[in-house]
Parts: C-alpha cells; structure tokens; sequence
C-alpha cells in the first residue's frame, strides 16, 4: 500500500483526489450542503449564481424553477450518481468478466451459448431495454442499477472472452496444466490479473456511462423519483431552459464531467499499477535483449 | 570494383525518457557494386537500424542521425542519403528492401499484383495494362508459378515462401542497384530459405545489384556474402572478405559468435563455448570498447579506451587492441 | 544407449487430426491429420531428437504426448516413479489414465517451451513462476519452495537474489533459463523441449545448450528435443527422428542419420542447411514447391510430390516406417536402394 501511495503521478493523484471529494460529499452530504436540497424558495426561482446580476449569497450556484438550491442538489445528487454508477459497473463488470472468463476458458457448447447470448443482448438498443424495464417494474434506483447490470454485462464478457482466447494459448497456462495447476487456480491466478487491467478500464467508462443514463430517463420520468436528487434529473429538469437559465445544467454537467474524469484517471492509474511491467518504471532498464 | 554504397562513420541516437540513447556509433561500411556485404550480429547490435538508416525510414521524431554520410552512388551521380527528403528520392526505384514478414510488409487489403504494379506505375510511369503484364513478367522471375493467375491473389493466399518471393518481385520492380535484405529468410523453414537464397544470387548476377544482407546466420553469411560487417552495440567490430573473417577471425566477438554456433559437421564430443553473459542494453553500454564486459582477453586498456579499427593482412579490419595477436 | 531395460516412454501409434467437429452453428471444418500415427521409445537420460519443417506436426507430437492436446488415439505408456508409488505398476497409459492418473504421471514429465516471452505469467515474480509447479502439487511450505527455486535457479545460471523480480526485468536467455528451472522443479525423468533455444541470440542458444547437457548429465533425463535446427539436434541428441506432413520418415540414430541418410527427404533437410565455412561442397539439392496442404495430403507416399526419386509405386502405396539396419528406421520403398548425400563432411 505504501508503494502504491509512493508511485502515485499527478494523474493518479488527479483522479484519487476527485473520486474522494465526490465519494465525501455523498457520505456528509447532510453537513456540507448549505441548504436542503427539496427546500423550496417561490420567491427565488430561476436566481442566477452568486455572482451574476441579480444573484444571492445565499444561492452560491443559484437555484432551479422551483426555488431549490442548485449547490444543495449537487452535493446531494453525488449520492445517486455514486451509488447508481459504482454498484451498476461492479456489478455488471464481476457479472460480465465471470461468463467471459469461463466461456474463453472452457469452450465449447457452454461457451458458445454464453457468447451468442452476449449477441442476442448486444443487438437490444440499452435504451429501449432500460425504458421497458422501468415500465415494467416501476422507477426507482434498484431497478435502474439492476437493468443497468442485466445489459450491460455483456460489454464485460465481449472484452474478458476476447483476453482470454488469446491467453490461453500462451504458453504459460499450458506449462500450468503440464505441471497440474488446477483450473480454478489457472483461472484466478494466471488468466485473471492478466485481463483485470483492461476490464477496469471498461469499468470506469461504463460508471460514466451509468451516470449518463441515469439523466436520460429522468428525463423520461423513468429515473430517480424526483424527490431524490440527481445529476441526470438536474439537467433534464433544466433543458428547457438553457437559454435563460444556463446554471441549471451547466453545474450539474460539470459535475458529472469531473466525476467521470477523475474515475477515468483512477482507473488508468489502477490499470498501471496491477501491471509490473509499468508499476514501478525505472526498474524497466535493463531487460536487454537475448532474443532475436 | 566502384562502391555503390558508402557508409561513414554513422552515427544514430534514440531519444528516451532519459535522454538521448546512442543506437550506432560511427558506423562505416560499404557495398561494392553487383556484390553482397553480410551485416552479421545479435538483436541490438544496430544492423537493422543501419538498413532503416540508408533507406530514410528511421522512426521519426525518436529517432536522428547525428552525424556521418550515407552515399549512394548511380547512374553515375553520387548523393548524400542522410540529407532531407534524399533517401526518399531514390526508395523503390534505385533502391529497395525486402523484411524479414513479408506478412506485415505486404498490404494484406491489395492483390499481389496491384502492390507490384502500383510500384511500376510510380516510378517507371507504366499503364495499367503494361504494368500488369510487367508483374507477371517479375513474378515468373522470381519462381512463382502460374503467375498470370497468382497477380490476383492476396497476401494471406499464399504460402510463407511464396510470400517472401512476392515481396522480391516488388523490391526488384524497377531493377534497384541496392537492394538491402533484413533477415529475408529467418522466418521461412530451410528448404524454403534455401530457394530464396538460390533465387537473390540468381537474381543479382542478372541485374548486378548490390546486396546488403542483414542476418545472424553465420552460415547464410558464408553462402550469400562477399564481405561481412561484424556488429556489435551499435558499432562495427570487424569487417573483410568473407572467407578471411569466417577462417581467421580477428576479433574476440567474431570468434565467439563463430564458436557458439552448432554445426553439422561438428564432432559429437566437441562442446560449444558460448561468449559468456548477455548483451548489455544499449543505455547500459560499458565504456571503452563495448565488449569488454564479455570478453574473456579484456585488460585494462580495454576498459578505459575504445579500440580503433586495426588493418590486417589483405582487407580485414577489426577493431580490437589484441588484433592479429590473439 | 539401448540397454534391455524397457524404455522410458514409449510411444505407439499416436495420432492426433484436428478439426472435423461441428461447432454449435457454425460450419464443419476439414480434418487435418497433424500426427499420424507416430510411434518412438525414449530411454531413461536419453534425448532424442525431433526435426521437420514447420506444420511438419512435430510440436502437436510432443504436446500430444503430454496429453496437454487430447490424443485421437494410440497409447504413451510412460514410466512414472510417483505413479508408482501411488498405484503400483511401475508403467502407465498417458492416453487411458483417469485425471487422477494423470496427475500422478505428470509430475515426472515436463514442457520446455519456445518463447521465453510468452513461456511466464508477467503478473509473478520469477520465484512464483518457478515455484507454481510446487505450490500446484502442494509440495512444502512456503520458505521450502522458496529454497527450492533459489536451488533451482543457481541452477540454470540465475542469480538467487533476483528472484522476487518480474518477467520483464530479465532478458530473453535470462527467461528462458527460468522456464528450464520451471521445468525441472518437480524433478521430472523426461522433458519435452519445444524448439527451446530457437528464439535465443546464437551466443545465449550456446549457454542454455549446455546447461541442457549438464542437467541431462547429473539428473539421468530424457528429452524429446523438438527443433528445426539440424545443427543444434546434432548437437544434443542421441537419435535424430525426421517428420514430414505428420508421420515419421526416419529414425536413427543421429552420427547414422548424418552420415548415411536412408529417405529422400532428410537428404534435402540436411543439404538445405548453409554450412557456416567456404569450404568447397557438392550443389545444394533444392526442394520443389512448397510444403503441401496438410489438410488434403498426397496420396501413397507423402513426400512423393517433392522427391526427386519419387516413382509409379509412391503414388499408389504408402511406404511404411521399416528397420533398414538395426535401429535405423525410415519409410521410402526404395530406401536400401537409393543413394544418398551424406550431410556435407569436412
């Protein structure tokens, strides 16, 4: 753990730095927002931020149409975003990278199914999916994070199937079954942090990708209930009036934007760090050559 | 007999997270025309960097030449290869090179034909329809059977060996006075690599091109190569008339590499002596000569100052304090 | 080397064809016959040496045989020490054993591999890569495997210190050593080196060549040394068998091979190769064409659309693998008859 502190660059450091401001604000949101975030205020609707004409100190980013605290509904929004995004990307990225670890190792007819399953849900628009799925079982946060995980698995196995192939024909797993590595143990310790790299990767677009869809079906009254504030619903609720009132999206935009940014970094940085041969760089020097 | 190409004192730097990386170090070394000099040496000595050097298509920005010539010599006008955009001039037409893939040097999305003919069309201003006919003509020459129907095929369609011809047929297109070899024969199986080879020697005593051949087969050396450039990190140790470096080689490098090689008619009881450790990476280079850490007649001398290169009897020069002593 | 005693490893029959299967909506591929019919003893601290050219099916033989592919049929009975502490009977069928069987045999026969890139888990450290036979067959704790790869290292010319090091901080022949080590932690009687010098610089391949030799020495071991280097398997082996389009063409023993030829096909191989002198020798005999499509061999004899002597009857009828002499082995109708090049002699 020191070393991983001791290796951190000023990307890793970037991206730690923002996924623990934003995974603080949703864990004390109740002391560092200013105000209640479903606080309505009829007399200040549509107030422009603190520093524009017409703004108040006491709506530092200003406030939406029905009078609520955009700053307020920021810090408080976090929490969705951070719950929705991280538990559906986990989810889907163990679901995913177990099917396509197994299908890639195994083979044959169980394999062949799990890969053309992952066809048959790749050729489903998420959209429409999400869309029916919340129809279906009513909107809330569960269902989106569990319609989130049942569609997008697939992106995970498409990728560990893919690795996996071609590890396997290396030659270190076969010198594993010539000297009765069990398969388990080929597959947790050989094939695994082999492929973990680039499935984090993946994991941290799709968290952003999660955060996304999130604010689509607000939008369509399928998200979040509004009553719950969220990034997405923020900006669905201010779309109308992003001529007028450009705070209403902008901020919650931006949130979102650093956030997928700072996970980004994070995982690159992860990424690095889970592979020796970029861990710690200056011990690369010297592995000359010997081989034609 | 007039040089066709004239290495001097080459010098190639790669640029690294630390600083500039010296990739070849005054490197000279000359092919005469209508001959063939064998560039001989391990992975990292710079032999493939010296070929990428005289063809212009050393990787940019990482990599530079910081000083030297490179002349080349047709048609009796004389240039300077290591000059902006000359290298460029006289690729694919004056010369040309054959890689060691013809897989990853062929365009797998083009015929066989369309990739000879588009050469012809570039540099000897041919119509399709000639070109085409020109294509057959070359892929007949270099062995390839039934031409006329093999120009429509694509690079995966055939064989490795049937590859390697292909990819001659196009280097020789436009008849080059140079044609440079990296290692062309290494991926193909012996009896293969003994056609391609049948094939450069007849092909080069009926065009007289000049050969540069890049490999680390002695035995290909001693087959196909005149002269023979010995290199090692960067720098060129030995070099001379085939026959006088392969029976009496001068420097301790040559002789080990020599030694370290199996051969057919070795006796049974007779064990290899391998050169001992491993080559040094190139940013690690050891200071005086650079074999020094290797070589097992190293004395202090060796260590503090690099050794020049020594004329011996006939042409045969190494770059050794001890040379013709040892 | 041929004592009375019953061979180490004795290989009879043993074929393996790739493709054939339906695959679950996909189109049937051709049968390919990569091994036919291969059959070869090993004696204990024997190598013998296996040669042909690529696609010849020499590297499927040697993983075949470790069962590491599934065989189609034929048998590998192999003696196994810890089979036979465990079971009893002293041999074995690789090809018939149970899973648990074949743990057992195993643990006495192991795989040299080609590429010392590809050969370790870039994710452990020099020792866990050597130590994984150990852990795999729980043998000792901890602090013992550790002991056992530092022993196993100096071993093979590595420096125990660097150990805890990564794959990537080492050279090619640096790796390769280790894969040799990986190879011997479970103290095996037989060895399957698969072109295990080829990748390596010609001054490297001449190091690992004689730890080879060394190892072979002081452990009794048995190799089957794939290789397409003439050069290097006259070098290391006892007997030279030569593959041609998935069946052996001869077998002899290796001064016999090169001295006196007895097939067509090891005549060229052995002309093929460019002796590193300038020496005056007779003009190469350069194969015709390519090797051809294994999938649809020529019929009778394999070799027959390439060989130069070839005739009516090698179209017609396939020339079985027959003793020419005592322990020269070779499949050409006409071998007694032909005259052959030797390799050429100084």
């Amino acid at each position: 753990m020191t070393s991983l502190i001791r290796n951190l660059d000023a990307k890793g450091l970037t991206g730690l730095a923002i996924v623990m401001a934003v995974a603080l604000c949703a864990l004390l949101a109740p002391w560092i927002a200013p105000l209640d975030p479903n606080r309505q205020d009829l007399l200040a609707t549509v107030a422009p931020p603190a520093w524009q004409e017409g703004g108040s100190i006491n709506h530092l980013l200003g406030t939406d149409t029905l009078g609520r605290d955009v700053l307020s509904r920021i810090i408080y929004g976090s929490r969705v975003s951070l719950l929705a995004g991280v538990v559906a990307a986990s989810g889907a990225a163990v679901l995913g990278a177990v099917l396509g670890l197994f299908a890639g190792y195994f083979g044959g007819w169980t394999g062949t199914v799990i890969m053309r399953l992952v066809d048959v849900v790749l050729a489903i628009p998420f959209i429409l999916f999400a869309l029916v799925f919340m129809t279906v079982f009513g909107p809330s946060l569960v269902n989106l994070v569990l319609a989130f995980i049942l569609a997008r698995w697939v992106q995970f196995t498409r990728i560990a199937y893919g690795l996996v192939l071609e590890l396997r024909e290396r030659e270190f797993i076969q010198a594993c079954i010539a000297a009765n590595v069990g398969h388990l143990d080929i597959l947790a310790r050989h094939i695994l942090p082999n492929i973990a790299g680039p499935l984090l990767v993946v994991a941290t677009l799709e968290l952003g990708y999660v955060i996304l869809i999130e604010s689509g079906l607000s939008f369509l009254g399928l998200g979040t209930p509004p009553e719950i504030p969220s990034w997405g619903g923020m900006l669905q609720e201010g779309r109308s009036l992003i001529n007028i009132a450009w705070w209403m999206t902008t901020f919650p935009g931006v949130a979102i934007m650093i956030t997928v940014v700072g996970f980004n970094f994070l995982g690159d940085w992860m990424r690095d760090q889970l592979d020796p041969r970029t861990a710690g760089r200056d011990a690369v020097a010297g592995a000359g050559g010997g081989v034609r | 007999m007039s040089l066709l190409l004239d290495v001097a004192d080459l010098s190639v730097s790669f640029r690294s997270g630390r600083g500039r990386v010296p990739a070849l170090r005054g490197v000279s070394l000359s092919v005469k025309k209508g001959q063939t000099l064998g560039v001989v040496g391990e992975s990292g000595c710079g032999k493939s960097l010296t070929a990428l050097a005289v063809m212009g298509l050393l990787p940019v920005p990482d990599s530079g030449i910081d000083g030297g010539s490179i002349m080349l010599r047709t048609g009796g006008s004389e240039s300077d290869l290591t000059k902006t955009n000359s290298a460029r001039r006289h690729r694919g037409k004056d010369m040309a090179m054959i890689f060691q893939e013809p897989m990853t040097a062929l365009n797998p999305s083009f015929t066989i034909g369309e990739q000879i003919g588009e050469v012809l069309r570039r540099h000897e201003h041919l119509g399709r329809q000639a070109a085409q006919e020109r294509s057959i003509d070359l892929l007949r020459s270099v062995g390839i059977p039934a031409p006329e129907s093999r120009i429509k095929l694509y690079p995966h369609e055939l064989s490795g060996g049937m590859r390697q011809r292909a990819m001659i047929a196009i280097a020789i297109a436009c008849a080059p006075a140079l044609l440079i070899a990296d290692e062309p024969t290494t991926a193909l199986d012996v009896t293969i690599q003994a056609q391609v080879l049948d094939l450069l020697r007849s092909l080069q005593s009926q065009l007289g091109t000049g050969i540069l051949f890049i490999t680390h087969d002695m035995g290909v050396i001693a087959e196909m190569a005149d002269e023979v450039a010995v290199m090692y990190l960067g720098t060129v140790v030995e070099k001379g008339p085939t026959a006088s470096i392969l029976e009496r080689p001068a420097h301790p490098y040559t002789q080990g590499l020599i030694r370290s090689v199996p051969t057919i008619e070795m006796s049974r009881e007779l064990r290899l002596t391998p050169i001992a450790g491993s080559v040094p990476s190139l940013s690690r280079a050891p200071s005086g000569c650079r074999f020094n850490t290797r070589c097992p007649h190293a004395f202090e001398k060796c260590r503090e100052q690099e050794p020049p290169m020594h004329v011996l009897d006939g042409s045969q020069q190494a770059a050794c304090w001890l040379a013709g002593e040892l | 080397m041929t004592v009375a005693r019953t061979p180490l490893l004795s290989v009879k029959d043993l074929t393996k064809h790739f493709g054939g299967k339906h695959s679950l909506l996909g189109k049937p591929r051709p049968i390919i016959p990569a091994v036919d019919a291969f059959s070869l003893d090993i004696h204990a601290g024997e190598t013998v040496g296996l040669v042909g050219e690529s696609g010849c099916g020499k590297t499927t033989a040697g993983r075949t045989i470790l069962r590491l592919l599934e065989p189609t049929s034929g048998s590998v009975h192999f003696r196994s020490r810890t089979y036979a502490e465990a079971r009893g009977p002293e041999r074995a069928d690789v090809v018939a054993a149970d899973s648990n069987e074949l743990r057992l045999l195993r643990r006495d026969m192991q795989i040299i591999f080609q590429d010392p890139y590809s050969a370790l888990n870039p994710r452990l450290t020099l020792a866990s890569n050597v130590g994984e036979p150990l852990r795999a067959n729980k043998m000792g704790n901890r602090g013992e495997r550790r002991e056992r790869v530092a022993e196993l290292l100096e071993r093979v010319g590595l420096a125990p210190e660097m150990m805890d090091r990564y794959p990537h901080e080492f050279s090619g022949g640096q790796r390769q050593r280790a894969v040799i080590a990986r190879a011997l932690t479970l103290d095996p009687s037989f060895v399957v080196a698969d072109e295990a010098v080829s990748a390596l610089d010609v001054s490297i391949q001449a190091q690992v060549l004689n730890i080879l030799l060394d190892l072979q020495a002081s452990r009794n071991l048995a190799f089957l040394f794939i290789a397409h280097d003439l050069a290097v398997v006259k070098y290391v082996s006892h007997r030279v068998a030569v593959m041609y389009l998935g069946r052996v063409v001869e077998l002899s023993p290796t001064d016999e091979l090169f001295a006196d030829p007895r097939h067509p096909y090891t005549e060229a191989l052995m002309s093929a190769v460019p002796p590193p002198h300038r020496r005056k020798r007779p003009p190469r005999i350069t194969l015709a064409g390519d090797v051809p499509n294994p999938a649809a061999p020529p019929s009778g004899c394999h070799f027959r659309t390439r060989c130069r002597y070839a005739k009516d009857r090698c179209v017609s009828e396939s020339p079985a693998l027959r003793e020419i002499r005592p322990g020269h082995l070779a499949a050409c109708h006409y071998a007694e008859k032909l005259t052959l090049r030797p390799a050429s002699v100084r």
